[in-house]
């Protein structure tokens, strides 16, 4: 798990989110919404979209007024922020989108509690420059998206025996629907394959550079 | 002048401004969002309306319409009933008429609100106008999880409602059910009562059954005390 | 809706740590518990933290939202930000607490104390209880229930972490990997509990 950092270069920090201190597989953060919404990969990027704009804007806020944000109140206020730009996306939602908010409301909410948003806040955020906490923010909220996409795919396809909605071809012929993969204990399982994936590979790096 | 971040008129007061900041940043985007939000709302009960009436109206594919078909026949063919109370619970129940082309009554709608298994689920459901039967049902309105309980508003599972029993059994309080294979024997006594559960929801589905029921008892006796029977 | 009156407290408590189990049920709370199970001291530490919050902030937010927002009109609109505002200041309430009675505590819970801030489990069961409309009374049991089931999770699964330190997990497994397949092996099991209690 990450230490609270003062970086001094915000690309390698984009970078360190991305991969390196990956918000699933490191910092092992957001992992409600990833189990309830990757079951289909249209709600997962809605979702992550979401996700990306409130971590980059609170980051951004945060960090903006960092100096100004007594110790005391702290986590008051990092929430106010978070609900705040959570709030607009979902009026957003119901004002242009008001299908897609019927099927995914609840979960737009949810992105208020997911501790992505809230872990980098505080553990960033607070304590460094705008540019970046918004390149953490933006790196943080990829490199779970990247994560959250691979296992929607694999849960759609096994699932649903769709991509993006879209029936695979020649699908009747070859695919069972294997409804474990549309619960959620379906998505433990994936999770951890994609973890144990990403971890083994990180590992076999680094050996290769120690050699 | 150099300022004390952690006196405590400094942390009350800038906590009431950045509340109050964020507080009218939301509520000047929900201000100028609210017409087109009541819009579709409006759009959305009108076409879940001309769904519902969808085979009393003739229509073979609701959902092929634009929005300006549904208008037309929501205008013609559906007006707003009276609301009814169940003397019971005491429950209200907004009701929506339907007439046929010549003007013939061609059933009755009302609005429904439930427990699903995450959160409240609301929707209409309309009945024939001697409530014998069910003509359709739509959910507006669910928090149940998208992909698995959030199946309810697919046509294939509203669809399963049309044409089910509306009248309670004998003895018992139950009107719709909820099964894991639907009954084929006429002489079962769910037979013709039944809707499939969405597998893997079993939750949501059974919450269905639930909030189907109680509207549908509630509604049954709210109606009746209305026509002062 | 069922009458709350009618229902009795045991059955609400029973439900809300067992049967509609607030982690292996509903699936809430998650990262905190995925990442804080390892070791029993802090996983018992965490969860009684939780509890405590669950606890309070559901009876807090029951009364607000019964006696103040119902009253007032407001509860559609501000109920989301009214219970998490009240249960972000109760948790910063809370870390200073910890922070003076147990300071090992206070360093091994790290980022996750003030996570519990945007622990889903406990926004979830101030959510939940007003949808099924409970007086404070039953609030209060509900949160409650709700935390103690959260607590009972994340402790069995300490104990089997601890336990798992003599096992051969392959490498890339190891930490959260295998926490979410011992997650969703118990999740499965839950299932079994769907629909017992019907509230």
């Amino acid at each position: 798990m990450a230490a609270p950092t003062t970086a001094t270069n915000p690309r390698r920090q984009f970078l360190e989110q991305l991969w390196g201190d990956n918000p699933i597989f490191r910092q092992v953060l957001g992992i409600c919404s990833a189990l309830a919404v990757t079951n289909l990969m249209f709600n997962t990027v809605l979702m992550c979209l979401g996700l990306v704009w409130t971590v980059v804007m609170t980051n951004v806020t945060v960090s903006a007024l960092r100096r100004y944000i007594p110790q005391r109140v702290r986590m008051v206020v990092e929430v106010l922020i978070i609900a705040s730009y959570v709030i607009v996306v979902d009026i957003v939602l119901r004002a242009r989108f008001p299908l897609i908010h019927r099927d995914i409301g609840p979960y737009v909410g949810l992105i208020i509690t997911n501790c992505i948003v809230m872990g980098r806040a505080e553990a960033f955020a607070m304590k460094n420059g705008v540019w970046a906490s918004l390149l953490d923010g933006l790196g943080a909220g990829l490199g779970y998206s990247a994560v959250l996409m691979t296992v929607a795919l694999v849960r759609e396809v096994l699932g649903f025996g769709s991509v993006f909605g879209m029936p695979l071809p020649a699908r009747d012929l070859w695919w069972h629907s294997w409804t474990i993969m549309v619960m959620p204990p379906g998505a433990f399982f994936v999770l951890a394959l994609v973890v144990w994936a990403c971890r083994a590979y990180a590992l076999r790096r680094e050996e290769k550079r120690d050699e | 002048m150099k300022l004390d971040v952690n006196s405590p008129g400094y942390v009350v007061g800038f906590t009431v401004a950045v509340a109050a900041g964020f507080t009218a940043v939301v509520m000047t985007v929900q201000a100028v969002a609210w017409p087109v939000i009541e819009r579709n709302e409006a759009v959305r009960v009108r076409r879940a309306l001309v769904e519902v009436f969808a085979g009393a109206l003739g229509v073979s594919d609701a959902a092929s319409l634009n929005d300006e078909e549904v208008a037309r026949l929501a205008e013609r063919h559906v007006a707003p009933g009276p609301t009814v109370r169940d003397p019971v619970t005491g429950r209200e129940f907004a009701t929506h008429l339907a007439t046929g082309r010549a003007g013939e009554p061609a059933g009755v709608a009302f609005e429904f609100v439930g427990r699903g298994f995450w959160a409240a689920v609301s929707g209409i459901l309309a009945l024939a106008p001697d409530l014998e039967r069910i003509l359709g049902v739509a959910f507006l309105s669910h928090s149940e999880t998208p992909g698995l309980g959030g199946r309810i508003t697919e046509p294939a599972f509203q669809d399963q409602f049309r044409g089910l029993l509306a009248t309670p059994l004998r003895g018992g309080g139950r009107i719709v059910f909820v099964a894991q294979r639907l009954p084929r024997d006429e002489r079962d006594r769910r037979f013709g009562r039944s809707f499939a559960a969405i597998t893997g929801a079993t939750q949501t589905s059974m919450a269905v059954e639930r909030l189907l029921n109680e509207n549908l008892v509630g509604f049954r006796r709210a109606w009746a005390a209305a026509r002062g029977r | 809706m069922s009458d709350p009156q009618a229902v009795s407290l045991l059955a609400v408590l029973f439900s809300a740590a067992v049967t509609d189990n607030i982690l292996l049920t509903r699936f809430l709370g998650m990262c905190p518990f995925l990442a804080v199970s390892r070791q029993m001291k802090s996983a018992l530490g965490l969860g009684l933290a939780v509890t405590f919050v669950t606890t309070t902030t559901a009876g807090l937010n029951a009364a607000l939202y019964n006696h103040v927002l119902r009253p007032l009109g407001l509860h559609v609109g501000l109920k989301l930000i009214v219970f998490i505002v009240v249960i972000a200041a109760f948790v910063q309430l809370m870390e200073m607490l910890i922070e003076r009675v147990s300071l090992t505590l206070y360093y091994a819970l790290g980022i996750f104390l003030p996570l519990i801030t945007v622990n889903c489990a406990i926004l979830g069961t101030s959510l939940f209880m007003v949808s099924k409309d409970y007086s404070v009374a039953h609030g209060v049991v509900f949160g409650f229930g709700s935390g103690l089931g959260w607590m009972v999770a994340i402790v069995l699964m300490a104990g089997i972490r601890e336990r798992l330190k003599r096992a051969q997990v392959p490498a890339g497994l190891e930490g959260p990997g295998i926490a979410l397949i011992i997650t969703g092996i118990m999740a499965l099991a839950f299932i079994g509990f769907s629909g017992m209690v019907q509230l």
